[in-house]
């Protein structure tokens, strides 16, 4: 699929843990320029984060979300349930491109947007100073709201439609178009990240172990505590008793 | 000069202990052991897995969690040096992430470690036995957070914990504990 642009679904996309994010959108107060005689600085960051095409640990989302920087509120009106994966095929049905059919190239569930490859692009220049790529245009595309500016296509008509989720008799949840019950199948590019294109085809490296040690039990359960058990799986015999303790 | 000796005479292994179905060796320490692989140095991105889940980590044994814990600890230390040098280079470190995978897996198997002591504990005594922090008044009259310790002596008789936290104890409701007192 074609990338015009360096955005990519962040949320699944890179392999992050939650912590590493958690700690990028760093919240509490730093002071600065203490034990001086000039005032302490103080840095409230406190507000909430405004999610971006750009993930939290990157430079570009830090500097968006500075504390000394003014900014409006911002309202994302919840969705009950998401249809959207990437690889689907869309139409736009607002803005210069409309009635365009592409292929959803990121998503970024906090703001509710979609991103198709090749459509809804915007000239830029890249920049003014004296850096390397100055004075470059390139393209780049711009977000789509979810179910306003954006909608899935039915595969049996080619036209776009509204979307549930239901059942089928085996007990599988499936896409379902509401016009004329064609089911739409999730695509292989929705479980692609940036270590494999799917999941079975990934390769451990030296440092992972194996999936056969994985899924080996091990475990019997005793009638003894953690620490219990390893002595008497390392042998070691305390002779001592233990005393009295008080917590509080 | 002793270490030394030792380690010379056992051919770079160390024994540490023998069991009749086990056999616990240490390799020669080397310093080079803190960094990474010479080949990631100068990578933009090293290939790396995922961290290990609560679910993974129940199938496991109590001695296989004590081995695996040694592992990832070993792990964090390496990372944590790496990112120093990084830091004091000026070079963004390849696959930041990697420190923050380890905490969450040593997290999962502290986890599994101590809901194994509930159950025991739950069984013996029917407590918990779990240190959960609370708040509470301190001597100035001000809410504070406060972590349990165990100690020799009872509070009355501990002299400087009364001049801290006041010589009257209050009594707390416990949230996250589960308490049973009959069955």
């Amino acid at each position: 699929m074609v990338k015009l642009t360096a955005i990519l679904n962040w949320n699944g996309f890179h392999n992050i843990p939650k912590k590493y994010i958690k700690r990028a959108m760093f919240n509490g107060v730093v002071y600065e320029n203490t034990h001086e005689m000039t005032p302490p600085v103080i840095y409230n960051y406190t507000k909430d984060w405004v999610f971006d095409e750009y993930a939290p640990w990157t430079k570009m989302a830090q500097i968006k979300n500075d504390p000394r920087k003014q900014r409006s509120t911002l309202i994302v009106p919840p969705l009950r349930e998401w249809f959207f994966f990437r690889g689907d095929k869309v139409q736009i049905m607002t803005g210069k491109d409309a009635g365009k059919q592409g292929l959803i190239n990121a998503i970024i569930k906090q703001r509710n947007w979609v991103f198709v490859s090749g459509l809804n692009c915007k000239l830029t220049l890249q920049s003014s100073t004296g850096v390397a790529g100055d004075g470059e245009y390139t393209m780049v595309e711009k977000p789509l709201v979810v179910n306003r500016d954006v909608k899935l296509i039915d595969p049996s008509d080619l036209k776009p439609c509204e979307v549930t989720f239901r059942f089928t008799e085996d007990g599988e949840k499936v896409r379902v178009s509401k016009r004329t019950g064609q089911v739409l199948p999730i695509p292989p590019d929705a479980e692609a990240t940036i270590d494999y294109a799917k999941k079975s085809t990934y390769k451990p490296g030296d440092k992972d172990t194996s999936p056969n040690e994985l899924v080996k039990e091990t475990f019997i359960p005793k009638y003894m505590s953690f620490e219990l058990d390893l002595m008497q799986e390392y042998g070691i015999k305390e002779t001592k008793q233990k005393g009295q303790t008080y917590v509080y | 000069m002793f270490l030394k000796s030792i380690l010379s005479k056992f051919n770079g292994v160390l024994i540490l202990g023998t069991h009749k179905n086990l056999l616990i060796k240490v390799k020669k320490a080397n310093l080079i052991e803190f960094f990474d692989d010479k080949k990631n140095w100068t990578e933009e991105k090293v290939k790396h897995g995922r961290p290990w889940t609560i679910d993974e980590l129940r199938l496991k044994s109590n001695l296989d969690l004590h081995k695996l814990w040694f592992v990832l600890h070993k792990e964090r230390n390496m990372l944590l040096t790496m990112e120093e040098i990084y830091t004091r280079k000026g070079i963004p470190m390849p696959s930041h992430e990697r420190v923050a995978k380890v905490d969450e897996s040593m997290e999962n198997l502290l986890a599994v470690v101590e809901e194994r002591n509930i159950a025991y504990n739950l069984l013996e005594t029917g407590e918990t036995k779990k240190l959960v922090p609370y708040r509470r008044y301190n001597s100035f009259g001000h809410i504070q957070y406060y972590k349990q310790r165990e100690y020799l002596v009872p509070w009355y008789l501990n002299r400087m914990w009364k001049l801290k936290y006041h010589y009257k104890k209050i009594p707390v409701i416990y949230f996250y504990d589960i308490q049973i007192n009959s069955i």
